[in-house]
Protein backbone atom coordinates (compact mmCIF):
# COMPACT_ATOMS: atom_id res chain seq x y z
CA UNK A 1 0.00 0.00 0.00
CA UNK A 2 1.45 3.34 -0.99
CA UNK A 3 -1.03 5.44 0.97
CA UNK A 4 -2.97 4.44 4.06
CA UNK A 5 -5.34 6.59 6.10
CA UNK A 6 -6.45 5.28 9.49
CA UNK A 7 -9.33 6.93 11.34
CA UNK A 8 -8.34 10.34 10.07
CA UNK A 9 -10.34 13.28 11.37
CA UNK A 10 -10.01 17.01 10.93
CA UNK A 11 -11.82 19.65 12.89
CA UNK A 12 -11.82 23.39 12.28
CA UNK A 13 -12.88 24.86 15.61
CA UNK A 14 -16.26 23.29 16.27
CA UNK A 15 -16.74 22.17 12.68
CA UNK A 16 -15.95 18.56 11.92
CA UNK A 17 -14.79 18.58 8.31
CA UNK A 18 -13.72 14.92 8.22
CA UNK A 19 -14.25 12.11 10.65
CA UNK A 20 -13.16 8.51 10.83
CA UNK A 21 -11.78 8.35 7.30
CA UNK A 22 -9.91 5.13 6.58
CA UNK A 23 -8.84 3.75 3.24
CA UNK A 24 -5.69 2.67 1.51
CA UNK A 25 -4.40 2.88 -2.02
CA UNK A 26 -2.21 0.21 -3.63
CA UNK A 27 0.62 1.24 -5.93
CA UNK A 28 -0.26 2.35 -9.48
CA UNK A 29 -3.97 2.52 -8.84
CA UNK A 30 -6.21 5.39 -9.87
CA UNK A 31 -8.42 6.34 -6.97
CA UNK A 32 -11.24 8.84 -7.40
CA UNK A 33 -12.74 10.86 -4.58
CA UNK A 34 -16.22 12.20 -5.18
CA UNK A 35 -18.84 13.93 -3.12
CA UNK A 36 -20.92 17.07 -2.97
CA UNK A 37 -19.37 20.46 -2.35
CA UNK A 38 -18.60 20.63 1.35
CA UNK A 39 -18.40 16.85 1.69
CA UNK A 40 -14.77 17.13 2.78
CA UNK A 41 -12.93 16.37 -0.48
CA UNK A 42 -10.70 19.41 -0.40
CA UNK A 43 -9.97 18.89 3.30
CA UNK A 44 -8.97 15.31 2.58
CA UNK A 45 -6.83 16.43 -0.34
CA UNK A 46 -5.07 19.05 1.79
CA UNK A 47 -4.51 16.57 4.61
CA UNK A 48 -2.68 14.23 2.26
CA UNK A 49 -0.79 17.05 0.51
CA UNK A 50 0.23 18.49 3.87
CA UNK A 51 -1.36 21.91 3.94
CA UNK A 52 -2.46 20.98 7.44
CA UNK A 53 -2.15 18.06 9.83
CA UNK A 54 -4.98 15.71 10.84
CA UNK A 55 -6.66 16.42 14.19
CA UNK A 56 -6.46 12.71 14.89
CA UNK A 57 -5.65 9.50 13.04
CA UNK A 58 -2.61 8.60 10.98
CA UNK A 59 -1.63 9.09 7.35
CA UNK A 60 1.00 6.67 6.11
CA UNK A 61 2.91 7.08 2.88
CA UNK A 62 4.74 3.89 1.89
CA UNK A 63 4.75 2.80 5.51
CA UNK A 64 5.90 6.06 7.10
CA UNK A 65 3.67 8.24 9.22
CA UNK A 66 3.69 11.59 7.43
CA UNK A 67 0.75 13.26 9.22
CA UNK A 68 2.95 15.80 10.96
CA UNK A 69 5.23 16.68 8.07
CA UNK A 70 5.21 19.92 6.11
CA UNK A 71 3.91 20.16 2.57
CA UNK A 72 7.44 20.49 1.20
CA UNK A 73 8.64 17.45 3.15
CA UNK A 74 5.78 15.45 1.67
CA UNK A 75 6.66 16.63 -1.81
CA UNK A 76 10.20 15.43 -1.21
CA UNK A 77 8.84 12.12 0.10
CA UNK A 78 7.11 11.64 -3.26
CA UNK A 79 3.67 13.23 -3.06
CA UNK A 80 2.97 15.81 -5.76
CA UNK A 81 -0.16 17.89 -6.18
CA UNK A 82 -1.92 20.21 -8.59
CA UNK A 83 -4.01 23.22 -7.63
CA UNK A 84 -7.71 23.40 -8.37
CA UNK A 85 -7.35 26.96 -9.61
CA UNK A 86 -4.17 26.66 -11.68
CA UNK A 87 -1.29 28.54 -10.11
CA UNK A 88 1.39 29.04 -12.73
CA UNK A 89 4.44 30.91 -11.47
CA UNK A 90 3.54 34.04 -13.45
CA UNK A 91 6.98 35.51 -14.01
CA UNK A 92 8.40 32.26 -15.34
CA UNK A 93 7.89 30.72 -18.76
CA UNK A 94 6.11 27.40 -19.18
CA UNK A 95 9.45 25.61 -19.42
CA UNK A 96 10.78 27.39 -16.33
CA UNK A 97 7.67 26.46 -14.34
CA UNK A 98 8.34 22.80 -15.02
CA UNK A 99 12.07 23.31 -14.48
CA UNK A 100 11.34 24.63 -10.97
CA UNK A 101 9.55 21.34 -10.33
CA UNK A 102 12.39 19.28 -11.80
CA UNK A 103 14.84 20.92 -9.38
CA UNK A 104 13.07 19.10 -6.53
CA UNK A 105 15.26 16.06 -7.06
CA UNK A 106 17.93 17.24 -9.48
CA UNK A 107 20.61 19.81 -8.63
CA UNK A 108 22.28 20.03 -12.01
CA UNK A 109 20.81 22.67 -14.32
CA UNK A 110 21.16 20.82 -17.62
CA UNK A 111 19.92 17.53 -16.22
CA UNK A 112 16.90 19.29 -14.69
CA UNK A 113 16.38 21.02 -18.03
CA UNK A 114 16.32 17.67 -19.82
CA UNK A 115 13.72 16.29 -17.42
CA UNK A 116 11.64 19.47 -17.80
CA UNK A 117 11.66 19.14 -21.60
CA UNK A 118 10.77 15.47 -21.39
CA UNK A 119 7.92 16.23 -19.03
CA UNK A 120 6.63 19.04 -21.24
CA UNK A 121 6.71 16.64 -24.14
CA UNK A 122 4.88 14.00 -22.14
CA UNK A 123 2.16 16.51 -21.25
CA UNK A 124 1.94 17.80 -24.83
CA UNK A 125 3.16 21.29 -23.92
CA UNK A 126 6.45 21.36 -25.87
CA UNK A 127 5.07 23.84 -28.37
CA UNK A 128 4.42 26.29 -25.53
CA UNK A 129 7.75 25.84 -23.72
CA UNK A 130 8.95 29.43 -24.13
CA UNK A 131 5.60 31.12 -23.76
CA UNK A 132 4.84 33.12 -20.59
CA UNK A 133 2.84 30.84 -18.32
CA UNK A 134 0.12 33.47 -18.01
CA UNK A 135 -0.66 33.23 -21.73
CA UNK A 136 -1.90 29.64 -21.65
CA UNK A 137 -5.49 28.53 -22.24
CA UNK A 138 -7.39 26.75 -19.46
CA UNK A 139 -6.66 23.20 -20.66
CA UNK A 140 -2.99 24.13 -21.13
CA UNK A 141 -2.85 25.60 -17.63
CA UNK A 142 -4.27 22.37 -16.23
CA UNK A 143 -1.63 20.40 -18.12
CA UNK A 144 1.05 22.75 -16.83
CA UNK A 145 -0.12 22.01 -13.28
CA UNK A 146 0.28 18.30 -14.02
CA UNK A 147 3.65 18.78 -15.73
CA UNK A 148 5.13 20.81 -12.87
CA UNK A 149 3.93 18.22 -10.36
CA UNK A 150 5.23 15.32 -12.48
CA UNK A 151 8.64 16.96 -12.83
CA UNK A 152 9.16 16.44 -9.10
CA UNK A 153 9.18 12.70 -9.92
CA UNK A 154 6.41 11.72 -7.51
CA UNK A 155 5.16 8.27 -6.60
CA UNK A 156 1.74 9.61 -5.70
CA UNK A 157 0.06 12.34 -7.72
CA UNK A 158 -2.84 14.27 -6.24
CA UNK A 159 -5.03 15.87 -8.90
CA UNK A 160 -7.51 18.51 -7.76
CA UNK A 161 -10.32 18.81 -10.34
CA UNK A 162 -8.01 18.83 -13.33
CA UNK A 163 -10.95 18.11 -15.63
CA UNK A 164 -13.20 20.91 -14.41
CA UNK A 165 -13.92 23.44 -17.12
CA UNK A 166 -12.66 21.22 -19.95
CA UNK A 167 -14.63 20.44 -23.13
CA UNK A 168 -15.62 16.79 -23.70
CA UNK A 169 -12.75 16.17 -26.14
CA UNK A 170 -10.32 17.83 -23.74
CA UNK A 171 -11.60 15.56 -20.95
CA UNK A 172 -10.80 12.60 -23.22
CA UNK A 173 -7.26 13.89 -23.70
CA UNK A 174 -6.84 14.44 -19.97
CA UNK A 175 -8.00 10.88 -19.34
CA UNK A 176 -5.43 9.54 -21.77
CA UNK A 177 -2.76 11.58 -19.97
CA UNK A 178 -3.84 10.19 -16.57
CA UNK A 179 -3.60 6.61 -17.86
CA UNK A 180 -0.14 7.26 -19.27
CA UNK A 181 0.97 8.68 -15.93
CA UNK A 182 -0.37 5.62 -14.16
CA UNK A 183 1.39 3.37 -16.68
CA UNK A 184 4.65 4.93 -15.52
CA UNK A 185 3.92 3.48 -12.11
CA UNK A 186 2.61 6.65 -10.49
CA UNK A 187 -0.38 6.24 -8.20
CA UNK A 188 -3.09 8.81 -8.82
CA UNK A 189 -5.60 10.11 -6.34
CA UNK A 190 -8.04 12.54 -7.82
CA UNK A 191 -10.87 14.70 -6.67
CA UNK A 192 -13.25 15.21 -9.54
CA UNK A 193 -16.79 16.21 -10.44
CA UNK A 194 -16.69 15.06 -14.06
CA UNK A 195 -18.48 11.72 -13.60
CA UNK A 196 -17.62 10.39 -17.03
CA UNK A 197 -13.92 10.66 -16.19
CA UNK A 198 -14.37 9.20 -12.72
CA UNK A 199 -16.31 6.22 -13.96
CA UNK A 200 -14.01 5.49 -16.90
CA UNK A 201 -10.69 6.15 -15.31
CA UNK A 202 -10.83 5.01 -11.71
CA UNK A 203 -9.95 1.58 -10.45
CA UNK A 204 -11.75 2.53 -7.30
CA UNK A 205 -13.92 5.34 -6.02
CA UNK A 206 -14.31 6.69 -2.51
CA UNK A 207 -17.49 8.65 -1.88
CA UNK A 208 -17.58 11.29 0.85
CA UNK A 209 -20.66 12.79 2.40
CA UNK A 210 -20.63 15.16 5.36
CA UNK A 211 -17.07 14.29 6.19
CA UNK A 212 -17.53 10.54 6.20
CA UNK A 213 -16.92 7.78 3.70
CA UNK A 214 -20.28 6.41 2.60
CA UNK A 215 -19.01 4.11 -0.12
CA UNK A 216 -15.70 2.68 -1.30
CA UNK A 217 -15.52 0.37 -4.28
CA UNK A 218 -15.25 -0.15 -8.03
CA UNK A 219 -17.02 2.44 -10.20
CA UNK A 220 -19.70 -0.02 -11.27
CA UNK A 221 -20.56 -0.85 -7.66
CA UNK A 222 -20.60 2.83 -6.70
CA UNK A 223 -23.01 3.63 -9.50
CA UNK A 224 -25.57 1.20 -8.11
CA UNK A 225 -25.06 2.08 -4.46
CA UNK A 226 -28.31 3.40 -2.95
CA UNK A 227 -26.54 5.63 -0.42
CA UNK A 228 -24.40 7.20 -3.13
CA UNK A 229 -27.36 7.77 -5.41
CA UNK A 230 -29.20 9.48 -2.58
CA UNK A 231 -26.29 11.57 -1.43
CA UNK A 232 -24.56 12.50 -4.66
CA UNK A 233 -25.45 10.97 -7.99
CA UNK A 234 -29.19 11.58 -7.75
CA UNK A 235 -32.14 9.44 -8.86
CA UNK A 236 -32.33 10.65 -12.42
CA UNK A 237 -28.63 10.44 -13.01
CA UNK A 238 -27.72 7.79 -15.53
CA UNK A 239 -24.00 8.01 -15.92
CA UNK B 1 18.15 25.95 -37.68
CA UNK B 2 15.78 24.32 -40.15
CA UNK B 3 17.33 20.88 -39.94
CA UNK B 4 17.03 20.83 -36.17
CA UNK B 5 13.91 19.38 -34.66
CA UNK B 6 11.65 21.83 -32.87
CA UNK B 7 12.65 20.62 -29.43
CA UNK B 8 16.38 20.57 -30.09
CA UNK B 9 16.14 24.08 -31.54
CA UNK B 10 14.47 25.37 -28.45
CA UNK B 11 17.04 23.79 -26.19
CA UNK B 12 19.81 25.33 -28.24
CA UNK B 13 18.49 28.87 -27.91
CA UNK B 14 19.49 29.35 -24.28
CA UNK B 15 23.24 28.60 -24.30
CA UNK B 16 23.64 30.61 -27.52
CA UNK B 17 21.84 33.58 -25.99
CA UNK B 18 24.08 33.22 -22.94
CA UNK B 19 27.19 33.58 -25.10
CA UNK B 20 25.99 36.84 -26.67
CA UNK B 21 25.15 38.11 -23.21
CA UNK B 22 28.63 37.22 -21.99
CA UNK B 23 30.25 39.08 -24.88
CA UNK B 24 28.18 42.19 -24.18
CA UNK B 25 28.94 41.98 -20.48
CA UNK B 26 32.68 41.63 -21.20
CA UNK B 27 32.57 44.71 -23.47
CA UNK B 28 30.81 46.65 -20.75
CA UNK B 29 33.45 45.55 -18.26
CA UNK B 30 36.30 46.69 -20.53
CA UNK B 31 34.63 50.09 -20.89
CA UNK B 32 34.21 50.30 -17.11
CA UNK B 33 37.88 49.44 -16.58
CA UNK B 34 39.04 52.10 -19.06
CA UNK B 35 36.60 54.77 -17.89
CA UNK B 36 38.66 56.37 -15.03
CA UNK B 37 41.69 56.81 -17.29
CA UNK B 38 39.92 59.33 -19.50
CA UNK B 39 37.70 61.34 -17.19
CA UNK B 40 37.86 64.23 -14.71
CA UNK B 41 37.62 63.80 -10.94
CA UNK B 42 33.99 64.85 -11.13
CA UNK B 43 33.13 62.03 -13.50
CA UNK B 44 35.23 59.62 -11.48
CA UNK B 45 33.19 60.51 -8.39
CA UNK B 46 29.98 59.92 -10.34
CA UNK B 47 31.37 56.58 -11.51
CA UNK B 48 32.14 55.59 -7.93
CA UNK B 49 28.61 56.60 -6.89
CA UNK B 50 27.10 54.48 -9.65
CA UNK B 51 29.21 51.42 -8.82
CA UNK B 52 28.63 51.85 -5.09
CA UNK B 53 24.86 51.90 -5.53
CA UNK B 54 24.99 49.07 -8.07
CA UNK B 55 26.86 46.75 -5.74
CA UNK B 56 24.91 47.76 -2.65
CA UNK B 57 21.54 47.50 -4.36
CA UNK B 58 22.70 44.28 -6.02
CA UNK B 59 23.28 42.77 -2.60
CA UNK B 60 19.75 43.79 -1.58
CA UNK B 61 18.40 42.36 -4.84
CA UNK B 62 19.12 38.78 -3.69
CA UNK B 63 16.59 38.96 -0.87
CA UNK B 64 14.45 41.82 -2.21
CA UNK B 65 14.36 40.92 -5.88
CA UNK B 66 15.12 37.24 -6.40
CA UNK B 67 13.45 36.05 -3.20
CA UNK B 68 10.80 38.79 -3.39
CA UNK B 69 11.11 39.77 0.28
CA UNK B 70 11.03 43.55 0.35
CA UNK B 71 13.56 44.28 3.08
CA UNK B 72 13.70 47.84 4.40
CA UNK B 73 16.41 46.98 6.91
CA UNK B 74 19.28 46.38 4.53
CA UNK B 75 21.09 49.48 5.84
CA UNK B 76 21.71 47.55 9.07
CA UNK B 77 24.02 45.02 7.38
CA UNK B 78 25.78 47.75 5.44
CA UNK B 79 26.34 49.64 8.71
CA UNK B 80 27.49 46.51 10.54
CA UNK B 81 30.22 46.15 7.91
CA UNK B 82 31.24 49.81 8.21
CA UNK B 83 31.19 49.84 12.00
CA UNK B 84 33.04 46.53 12.34
CA UNK B 85 36.05 47.61 10.34
CA UNK B 86 36.12 51.20 11.63
CA UNK B 87 35.75 50.14 15.26
CA UNK B 88 38.21 47.26 15.10
CA UNK B 89 40.78 49.51 13.41
CA UNK B 90 40.34 52.66 15.50
CA UNK B 91 40.13 50.87 18.87
CA UNK B 92 42.28 47.76 18.43
CA UNK B 93 44.28 48.57 15.34
CA UNK B 94 43.01 45.56 13.39
CA UNK B 95 43.66 45.87 9.64
CA UNK B 96 40.57 47.01 7.76
CA UNK B 97 40.53 43.88 5.65
CA UNK B 98 40.16 41.79 8.79
CA UNK B 99 37.39 44.11 9.99
CA UNK B 100 35.69 43.72 6.65
CA UNK B 101 35.66 39.93 6.93
CA UNK B 102 34.51 40.07 10.56
CA UNK B 103 31.77 42.54 9.56
CA UNK B 104 30.55 40.23 6.84
CA UNK B 105 30.40 37.33 9.29
CA UNK B 106 28.60 39.39 11.93
CA UNK B 107 26.08 40.63 9.34
CA UNK B 108 25.47 37.06 8.16
CA UNK B 109 24.96 35.88 11.73
CA UNK B 110 22.62 38.79 12.42
CA UNK B 111 20.60 37.95 9.30
CA UNK B 112 20.47 34.32 10.36
CA UNK B 113 19.02 35.19 13.79
CA UNK B 114 16.62 37.93 12.66
CA UNK B 115 15.64 36.00 9.54
CA UNK B 116 14.99 32.83 11.47
CA UNK B 117 12.49 34.65 13.68
CA UNK B 118 10.90 36.60 10.82
CA UNK B 119 10.53 33.71 8.38
CA UNK B 120 9.69 31.15 11.05
CA UNK B 121 6.72 33.26 12.10
CA UNK B 122 5.86 33.92 8.48
CA UNK B 123 6.06 37.69 8.26
CA UNK B 124 5.21 38.46 4.64
CA UNK B 125 5.14 41.53 2.44
CA UNK B 126 4.56 44.73 4.38
CA UNK B 127 5.11 43.00 7.71
CA UNK B 128 8.49 41.78 6.57
CA UNK B 129 9.38 45.28 5.36
CA UNK B 130 8.32 46.85 8.66
CA UNK B 131 9.98 44.14 10.74
CA UNK B 132 13.34 44.55 9.01
CA UNK B 133 13.04 48.33 9.18
CA UNK B 134 12.40 48.12 12.93
CA UNK B 135 15.47 45.92 13.37
CA UNK B 136 17.61 48.44 11.52
CA UNK B 137 16.19 51.39 13.49
CA UNK B 138 16.83 49.66 16.81
CA UNK B 139 20.46 49.15 15.79
CA UNK B 140 20.73 52.78 14.68
CA UNK B 141 19.47 54.06 18.03
CA UNK B 142 21.73 51.61 19.83
CA UNK B 143 24.80 52.72 17.85
CA UNK B 144 23.98 56.33 18.66
CA UNK B 145 23.48 55.61 22.35
CA UNK B 146 26.61 53.57 22.96
CA UNK B 147 29.68 55.75 23.49
CA UNK B 148 31.75 52.63 22.93
CA UNK B 149 30.78 52.77 19.25
CA UNK B 150 31.25 56.52 18.99
CA UNK B 151 27.69 57.51 19.92
CA UNK B 152 25.88 59.96 17.67
CA UNK B 153 29.14 61.43 16.45
CA UNK B 154 30.27 58.15 14.99
CA UNK B 155 33.86 57.02 14.54
CA UNK B 156 36.39 58.95 12.46
CA UNK B 157 38.75 56.51 10.80
CA UNK B 158 42.33 57.42 11.81
CA UNK B 159 44.66 58.16 8.94
CA UNK B 160 47.13 55.34 8.43
CA UNK B 161 50.71 56.14 9.44
CA UNK B 162 52.15 53.61 6.99
CA UNK B 163 51.32 52.56 3.48
CA UNK B 164 49.60 49.22 3.91
CA UNK B 165 46.96 47.97 1.51
CA UNK B 166 45.39 45.92 4.29
CA UNK B 167 44.26 49.22 5.83
CA UNK B 168 42.37 49.98 2.63
CA UNK B 169 42.99 53.73 2.59
CA UNK B 170 43.13 54.49 -1.11
CA UNK B 171 42.91 57.23 -3.70
CA UNK B 172 39.48 57.65 -5.34
CA UNK B 173 40.63 55.80 -8.45
CA UNK B 174 41.43 52.72 -6.36
CA UNK B 175 37.99 52.93 -4.76
CA UNK B 176 36.50 53.04 -8.20
CA UNK B 177 38.14 49.70 -8.99
CA UNK B 178 37.19 48.22 -5.61
CA UNK B 179 33.53 49.06 -6.20
CA UNK B 180 33.86 47.81 -9.75
CA UNK B 181 35.17 44.50 -8.42
CA UNK B 182 32.26 44.32 -5.94
CA UNK B 183 29.85 45.08 -8.78
CA UNK B 184 31.30 42.35 -10.98
CA UNK B 185 31.17 39.79 -8.17
CA UNK B 186 27.56 40.61 -7.33
CA UNK B 187 26.34 40.69 -10.92
CA UNK B 188 28.10 37.40 -11.69
CA UNK B 189 26.68 35.82 -8.54
CA UNK B 190 23.19 37.11 -9.36
CA UNK B 191 23.37 35.78 -12.91
CA UNK B 192 24.57 32.43 -11.61
CA UNK B 193 21.79 32.26 -9.05
CA UNK B 194 19.15 33.15 -11.64
CA UNK B 195 20.18 30.29 -13.92
CA UNK B 196 20.48 27.62 -11.30
CA UNK B 197 18.42 25.66 -8.81
CA UNK B 198 18.63 28.25 -6.03
CA UNK B 199 17.33 30.99 -8.32
CA UNK B 200 14.39 28.98 -9.67
CA UNK B 201 13.45 27.91 -6.17
CA UNK B 202 13.59 31.54 -5.01
CA UNK B 203 11.49 32.52 -8.02
CA UNK B 204 8.90 29.93 -7.03
CA UNK B 205 8.77 31.33 -3.47
CA UNK B 206 8.53 34.88 -4.79
CA UNK B 207 5.57 34.00 -7.01
CA UNK B 208 3.70 31.57 -4.72
CA UNK B 209 4.77 29.93 -1.49
CA UNK B 210 2.00 27.35 -1.84
CA UNK B 211 3.34 26.25 -5.19
CA UNK B 212 6.91 26.35 -3.88
CA UNK B 213 6.03 23.99 -1.06
CA UNK B 214 4.18 21.70 -3.44
CA UNK B 215 7.40 21.19 -5.40
CA UNK B 216 9.44 20.37 -2.34
CA UNK B 217 10.83 23.78 -1.43
CA UNK B 218 11.03 24.87 2.19
CA UNK B 219 10.35 28.63 1.96
CA UNK B 220 11.76 29.33 5.42
CA UNK B 221 15.10 27.72 4.62
CA UNK B 222 15.49 29.22 1.17
CA UNK B 223 14.52 32.74 2.25
CA UNK B 224 16.91 32.47 5.16
CA UNK B 225 19.73 31.46 2.80
CA UNK B 226 18.96 34.40 0.51
CA UNK B 227 18.81 36.77 3.46
CA UNK B 228 22.16 35.61 4.84
CA UNK B 229 23.84 35.94 1.42
CA UNK B 230 22.36 39.43 0.99
CA UNK B 231 23.62 40.50 4.40
CA UNK B 232 27.07 39.00 3.97
CA UNK B 233 27.46 40.92 0.69
CA UNK B 234 26.15 44.24 2.03
CA UNK B 235 28.64 44.40 4.92
CA UNK B 236 31.89 44.55 2.86
CA UNK B 237 30.32 47.30 0.76
CA UNK B 238 29.70 49.17 4.01
CA UNK B 239 33.38 48.77 4.87
CA UNK B 240 34.45 50.05 1.45
CA UNK B 241 32.11 53.02 1.67
CA UNK B 242 33.29 53.96 5.16
CA UNK B 243 36.91 53.84 3.93
CA UNK B 244 35.91 56.09 1.04
CA UNK B 245 34.29 58.60 3.46
CA UNK B 246 36.85 58.01 6.27
CA UNK B 247 34.19 58.00 8.98
CA UNK B 248 31.13 56.10 10.16
CA UNK B 249 28.11 57.52 11.96
CA UNK B 250 24.56 56.33 12.58
CA UNK B 251 22.58 58.51 10.11
CA UNK B 252 24.92 57.98 7.16
CA UNK B 253 25.02 54.20 7.51
CA UNK B 254 21.95 53.13 9.47
CA UNK B 255 19.65 55.93 8.29
CA UNK B 256 16.20 55.52 6.83
CA UNK B 257 17.37 57.34 3.72
CA UNK B 258 19.98 54.63 3.03
CA UNK B 259 17.39 51.93 3.65
CA UNK B 260 15.20 53.42 0.92
CA UNK B 261 18.01 54.46 -1.43
CA UNK B 262 19.37 50.92 -1.58
CA UNK B 263 16.04 49.62 -2.83
CA UNK B 264 15.67 52.16 -5.62
CA UNK B 265 18.31 51.06 -8.17
CA UNK B 266 16.93 47.51 -8.16
CA UNK B 267 13.33 48.71 -8.40
CA UNK B 268 14.12 51.16 -11.20
CA UNK B 269 16.38 48.79 -13.12
CA UNK B 270 14.42 45.59 -12.55
CA UNK B 271 13.82 43.50 -9.44
CA UNK B 272 15.42 40.10 -9.55
CA UNK B 273 17.57 40.79 -12.61
CA UNK B 274 21.38 40.70 -12.58
CA UNK B 275 21.85 43.99 -14.45
CA UNK B 276 18.81 45.80 -13.07
CA UNK B 277 20.68 47.45 -10.16
CA UNK B 278 23.39 48.74 -12.54
CA UNK B 279 20.84 50.21 -14.92
CA UNK B 280 18.88 51.67 -12.02
CA UNK B 281 21.98 53.11 -10.35
CA UNK B 282 23.00 54.88 -13.57
CA UNK B 283 19.55 56.38 -14.09
CA UNK B 284 19.20 57.28 -10.42
CA UNK B 285 22.64 58.87 -10.06
CA UNK B 286 22.10 61.16 -13.00
CA UNK B 287 18.54 61.97 -12.02
CA UNK B 288 19.65 62.97 -8.52
CA UNK B 289 22.62 64.92 -9.86
CA UNK B 290 20.34 66.83 -12.22
CA UNK B 291 17.61 67.48 -9.68
CA UNK B 292 20.13 68.80 -7.15
CA UNK B 293 21.59 71.13 -9.76
CA UNK B 294 18.28 72.35 -11.08
CA UNK B 295 16.70 72.91 -7.68
CA UNK B 296 19.95 73.96 -6.00
CA UNK B 297 18.57 72.65 -2.73
CA UNK B 298 19.80 69.51 -1.01
CA UNK B 299 16.24 68.34 -0.26
CA UNK B 300 15.31 68.17 -3.92
CA UNK B 301 16.85 64.73 -4.32
CA UNK B 302 14.58 63.35 -1.58
CA UNK B 303 11.59 64.53 -3.55
CA UNK B 304 13.04 62.84 -6.62
CA UNK B 305 13.46 59.52 -4.74
CA UNK B 306 9.84 59.55 -3.66
CA UNK B 307 8.62 60.48 -7.10
CA UNK B 308 10.70 57.81 -8.83
CA UNK B 309 9.66 55.10 -6.39
CA UNK B 310 6.01 55.92 -7.06
CA UNK B 311 6.34 56.25 -10.80
CA UNK B 312 8.20 52.96 -11.14
CA UNK B 313 6.08 50.88 -8.81
CA UNK B 314 2.88 52.03 -10.51
CA UNK B 315 3.86 52.36 -14.16
CA UNK B 316 6.81 50.02 -14.55
CA UNK B 317 6.80 47.49 -11.71
CA UNK B 318 9.29 45.27 -13.49
CA UNK B 319 11.72 48.11 -14.05
CA UNK B 320 13.71 49.19 -17.08
CA UNK B 321 15.68 46.00 -17.67
CA UNK B 322 12.85 44.01 -19.34
CA UNK B 323 12.44 46.87 -21.84
CA UNK B 324 16.16 47.01 -22.55
CA UNK B 325 16.65 43.26 -22.68
CA UNK B 326 14.10 43.00 -25.48
CA UNK B 327 16.43 45.13 -27.58
CA UNK B 328 19.56 43.13 -26.71
CA UNK B 329 19.58 39.72 -28.34
CA UNK B 330 21.63 37.95 -25.69
CA UNK B 331 20.08 39.27 -22.54
CA UNK B 332 18.57 36.95 -20.00
CA UNK B 333 16.93 37.46 -16.68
Amino acid sequence: MILTLENVARRFGGLVALSDVSFSVPEAQILGIIGKNGAGKTTLFNLIAGRFAPSSGTIRFSGEDIGGRSASARAMAGIARTFQIPEPLPRLSVFENVLAGAFARIRDRSEAGRLAHETLNFCDLSAKADVASTELTVPELKRLEVARALATQPRLLLLDEVMAGLRPNEVDEAMVLCRRIRDRGVTILFVEHVMRAVMNLCDRVVVLDQGRIIADGAPAAIRGDEAVIDAYLGREADA
Amino acid sequence: MSELTATAGRQAVRPAAGTTGLVLAALLLVLAILFPMFVSRYWLALGITVLFWTSFSGSWNIIGGYAGQFSLGHAAFFAIGAYSSAWLYSVFGFPTLVGMIVGSAVAALMALCIGWIIFRYKLHGTYFAIGTLAMSEVLRVLAGALPWFGGNGGIPIPLAQERNWLLMQFQPMAFYYMFLAATVVIIALSAWIARNRFGYQLAAIRDSEDVAESIGISPTRLKLAAYVISAALAAPIGTLYSQYLMFVDPPTFFGLLVAIQVVLPAVIGGLGTAFGPLLGAIVLTFAIELSDRVALRPGASLLAYGAMLMVFSVLLPRGLWPLLSKMLPGATR
